[in-house]
C-alpha cells in the first residue's frame, strides 16, 4: 500500500516533544500529574486528585 | 484488547448454552463466521456490544426480546430462565471475563417479566489466579475500550456508509481524540491550572501587601484570559457549524439537478479566488521586501554626483595617490642608497627624510578604498533604474490579480444570483440561506479578531505583572519556593498545552495520510479523501489542480468509513507505541464486522477482502455464504485461523435445506427442526492443515 499523493510525512513521535525538553522539574511534574490522570480516567469526577497534584508539584519542587 | 472467546445462552435464537467462539489471532487472526440471513449473525455482533456495554445496534431488532423463545416456553411456571453472553479476552497481560446477565421470569404461558441485566467480571493477573477486582467492570472496560468508540470496533458493514453522514449524533473528532488520551491531557491541565491556583493563595497568604496585590491582580488576568479563549472556542465551534451548514446546503444545491452546473462552477470559482488571494498576499509581501531593500537608493542619485566630482577633485590634487609605492621606498631604505645617488645611513637626516615618504604612500590604501566606492556609487544608478522597473512590474502584477480576483467575483456573484433566481423555490431558499450563513461567519470572523487582540492585550499585561512579581523582591524562603511552585505548575500547564495541540494537528495529517493510503489500495477512483479539522470525512478529486468535492456513492462512503476505521487503528496504535506519557496504553485492537461488503461489488470486494486483515489485529467476519465466495475466500485464506457455521433450524415443514462446502465437507446452513422450535447451532469448522 505505498502512498504517492502525499510527499510529507507527519511525525507522531515528536508530539511529546515539549515534554522531553522541559527542565527536570518540570518534566517530573507532568510525567506523574499525566500518570495520575491515567489512572483515575475512568472516574467521572475523580476524587481528591487537586490535592494530589499539588501535593505532586510541592513534592518536586523544594 | 485482544478477544479470547465468546459464549451464549440462551441469547436470542441461541438455545440453552453455546460452545465457545474461540477467535483467531497472531499471523492467521481472522475468524469467519458463516450464517444464513436469520441465522444469528447480527446476534452475535449485538452480544459483543451487549456484553461490554449493554448496548445494540440499530439492525438489531426488538432487543427487550432477548431470552430464547424455545427456553421460555419449556421452562416451569414462575420459573426464572437465565441468558447470558460470556466474553474472555486480554488487555495489558491480563485476563478478563466478563459476563452479563439477565433472567426471564414466567409469570403466565402469556407473560414473561424480565430482569434487569447484571455485569460480572474476573480478572487473572501473571500467577493465574482469578479474582474480582475492586472497581467496577463497567470503569474498567470503558478505560480499555471507551463506549463511545465501539461503533469504530463492533459494527454493520452495510451501515458504515452513513458513520460520516449522519455524524450529529456523535462528534467522530471528539471520540477519536478520546482514544488518543486527549482526554488525559485536558483533565491534567484543568486540575493543573486548578492546583496553581491554589499555590497562588497561598502565596497571597504568605506575602506582604504588594505581593498580595499583584498576585491578586494575576490571578484576575488570568482568568480574564480564560474567558476570553473561551469565548474564542466557542466562536471558531460557531464558524465550524455554519461552514459544516454551509457545505451541506452546497451539497443539496449539487444534488438538485439543473443547478448542480451552477454551484459546480460556483465551487471551481470560490477555490481559484482562494488561490488567488493567496497569491494576492505573496506579491504584496514581495513588494515591500523590494521597497525596504532598494528604494533608499531612489534618494542617492545627486549624493552619488557630489561623491564621484569630490573624488575626482581630490584625485586632482594629488591627494589620493603618491604614485610611489611603498615597497619601492622600503628597498631604498634597504640598500641605503637614494635614487639621487646619495647614501642612506640610518638616524641621519637624509635617511629620515626618504623615510618619511612612507607614511606618505600610505595613502595607497585609501586610494584602493575610493576606487572600490566609486565602482559602488556608479552601480547605484543602475540600481535605481532596476528598483523602477521591479516597482512597475510588481504593481503591475497586482493590479492584475486585483483585477483577476474581482472578474471572479463578479462571477460569483452571478452565479448567486443566478441560484437565488433559479426557477425553482428550493434552489433559491437554499441559496437566501448559504448567503445568510456567509454574513453570519463573516461577523463571527471579525470577532474573532477583536478577541485575539483582546487576548494578545492581557498577555502582555500579564507579562508585564509576572515580571513584577519577580522583580518585587521576596525576603522569605517559603514565599520563593511558593513562586518557584507557580512557575513550574505554569510551565507544565503551557507545555501540556504545547502537546495538545501539536497532537491535535500532527494526528489529523497523519491519519489523513493513512486514510489516503487505504483508500487508494481499495478503490480504483481518481477521489482522495480529505479530513477536515473537525474530523469531516471527505472525498475530492483533482480537476485541473482545483480541489472539487465528488458525491460518493454508497459503496465509495463504505470503502471511505472502513478507511478510515482501518487508520484509526492503525495510527492510533502507532500512537500508543510511541508515545508513552500521553495516551492509553492499548495498541491492539479488534474489528468485528457484520457483513463486510455491505454493497460492493467483485472488485471492491476482493480489495477490502486483501485490505482488512492488515488493517486490525483481529478480524471477525460474519458472512453469508454469497458474501464470502469465490474471490474473497481466496484472498484471505492464508489468513483464517478459526471458521464457524450457525446452522439454522426451521420449523417450517417445507423449508429448503441450505449447505456450505469447505474442504471437501458439508455443514448445514438450514436444517428442518424436528421440535417445531426455530433455533440455531453454531458448529465449530475443523481440518486437518489448521494449526
Amino acid at each position: 500500500m505505498k502512498n504517492n499523493r502525499q510527499s510529507s510525512n507527519p511525525d507522531l513521535s515528536s508530539i511529546q516533544e515539549p515534554i522531553t525538553s522541559a527542565s527536570p522539574e518540570v518534566k517530573d511534574i507532568i510525567e506523574q500529574v499525566l500518570q495520575l490522570e491515567k489512572d483515575k480516567l475512568y472516574l467521572k469526577t475523580p476524587r481528591n486528585i487537586n490535592e494530589d497534584i499539588l501535593n505532586i508539584i510541592k513534592k518536586v519542587v523544594q | 484488547m485482544k478477544l479470547n472467546y465468546l459464549q451464549l445462552c440462551n441469547f436470542r435464537q441461541f438455545y440453552n448454552k453455546t460452545p465457545q467462539i474461540k477467535f483467531a489471532s497472531g499471523e492467521r487472526n481472522t475468524t469467519v463466521i458463516y450464517g444464513n440471513n436469520g441465522a444469528g449473525k447480527t446476534t452475535i455482533l449485538n452480544a459483543f456490544t451487549w456484553v461490554l456495554y449493554e448496548r445494540f445496534t440499530s439492525a438489531f431488532a426488538s432487543p427487550e426480546l432477548l431470552v430464547n423463545q424455545r427456553a421460555i416456553t419449556e421452562a416451569n411456571l414462575e420459573q426464572a430462565v437465565e441468558c447470558w453472553v460470556e466474553l474472555q479476552f486480554e488487555h495489558d497481560r491480563k485476563l478478563y471475563q466478563i459476563k452479563r446477565k439477565c433472567y426471564a421470569n414466567k409469570i403466565s404461558d402469556i407473560e414473561v417479566k424480565y430482569t434487569p441485566t447484571k455485569l460480572f467480571m474476573l480478572v487473572a493477573g501473571d500467577d493465574g489466579r482469578w479474582y474480582t477486582p475492586l472497581e467496577a467492570a463497567e470503569d474498567i472496560i470503558e478505560r480499555i475500550l471507551p463506549a463511545s468508540l465501539h461503533q469504530y470496533f463492533f459494527f454493520d458493514g452495510e451501515r458504515i456508509d452513513s458513520f460520516f453522514r449522519h455524524n450529529q449524533e456523535y462528534s467522530i473528532a471528539e471520540d477519536t481524540k478520546e482514544l488518543l488520551g486527549v482526554k488525559i491531557l485536558d483533565r491534567a491541565i484543568e486540575h493543573l491550572k486548578k492546583a496553581k491556583r491554589t499555590l497562588q493563595e497561598e502565596l497571597q497568604e504568605l506575602g506582604d501587601a504588594r505581593t498580595k496585590e499583584l498576585v491578586s491582580r494575576q490571578i484576575k488576568l488570568e482568568q480574564d484570559i480564560e474567558s476570553l479563549k473561551q469565548e474564542l472556542k466557542d466562536n471558531i465551534t460557531k464558524v465550524q457549524q455554519l461552514e459544516q451548514h454551509k457545505l451541506h446546503l452546497s451539497r443539496q444545491l449539487l444534488d438538485v439537478s439543473g443547478a448542480d452546473k451552477i454551484q459546480q462552477l460556483k465551487t471551481k470559482l470560490v477555490s481559484q479566488q482562494k488561490n488567488l488571494k493567496k497569491d494576492l498576499i505573496q506579491s504584496k509581501i514581495k513588494l515591500k521586501k523590494i521597497l525596504s531593500q532598494t528604494s533608499h537608493t531612489v534618494f542617492l542619485d545627486n549624493i552619488s554626483d557630489r561623491f564621484i566630482t569630490l573624488l575626482q577633485n581630490l584625485r586632482d590634487r594629488g591627494q589620493l595617490s603618491s604614485g610611489v609605492k611603498q615597497e619601492f621606498i622600503q628597498q631604498l631604505l634597504d640598500r641605503q642608497s637614494c635614487i639621487c645617488g646619495s647614501t642612506l645611513i640610518p638616524e641621519t637626516n637624509t635617511y629620515n627624510n626618504v623615510k618619511s615618504w612612507l607614511k606618505k604612500v600610505e595613502l595607497k590604501n585609501i586610494e584602493e578604498s575610493a576606487i572600490r566606492l566609486e565602482t559602488q556609487v556608479t552601480k547605484i544608478e543602475f540600481q535605481t533604474s532596476d528598483f523602477w522597473q521591479q516597482l512597475d512590474q510588481q504593481q503591475a502584477e497586482i493590479n492584475h490579480q486585483y483585477l483577476e480576483i474581482n472578474r471572479l467575483e463578479a462571477e460569483i456573484n452571478s452565479a448567486n444570483k443566478q441560484l437565488k433566481t433559479y426557477p425553482n423555490r428550493d434552489i433559491q431558499q437554499l441559496q437566501q440561506q448559504i448567503e445568510q450563513i456567509e454574513a453570519e461567519i463573516k461577523n463571527l470572523i471579525l470577532e474573532q479578531g477583536v478577541n485575539q487582540q483582546q487576548q494578545s492585550d492581557r498577555a502582555e499585561q500579564l507579562h508585564q505583572l509576572i515580571k513584577q512579581i519577580t522583580q518585587h523582591k521576596l525576603t522569605e524562603n517559603k514565599q520563593q519556593i511558593a513562586q518557584r511552585r507557580i512557575s513550574a505548575a505554569q510551565e507544565s500547564i503551557i507545555r501540556l498545552n504545547e502537546v495538545r495541540t501539536l497532537l491535535e494537528k500532527q494526528f489529523r495529517l497523519a491519519l489523513e495520510q493513512k486514510v489516503q493510503e487505504i483508500f487508494s489500495f481499495i478503490s480504483f477512483t481518481p477521489y482522495t479523501p480529505k479530513l477536515s479539522n473537525n474530523y469531516e470525512l471527505t472525498l475530492v478529486q483533482n480537476i485541473a489542480g482545483v480541489e472539487v468535492p465528488v458525491a460518493a456513492s454508497t459503496g465509495e462512503n463504505q470503502i471511505l468509513s472502513l478507511s478510515f476505521i482501518g487508520g484509526i487503528i492503525d495510527r492510533v496504535r502507532q500512537w500508543s507505541q510511541q508515545n508513552t506519557l500521553v495516551g492509553y496504553d492499548s495498541s491492539t485492537f479488534p474489528i468485528v464486522m457484520d457483513s463486510p461488503f455491505g454493497s460492493l461489488d467483485q472488485i471492491y470486494r476482493q480489495q477490502v477482502a486483501k485490505a482488512i486483515p492488515e488493517l486490525a489485529n483481529q478480524l471477525i467476519i460474519l458472512a453469508t455464504k454469497t458474501q464470502w465466495r469465490g474471490e474473497v475466500q481466496t484472498e484471505t485464506k492464508s489468513r483464517i485461523g478459526q471458521e464457524y457455521v450457525l446452522t439454522y433450524y426451521s420449523p417450517k415443514t417445507d423449508c429448503k435445506p441450505d449447505w456450505l462446502d469447505l474442504e471437501q465437507q458439508n455443514y448445514s446452513l438450514v436444517r428442518h427442526s424436528l421440535n417445531n422450535f426455530e433455533y440455531t447451532e453454531i458448529v465449530t469448522i475443523k481440518y486437518q492443515c489448521k494449526s
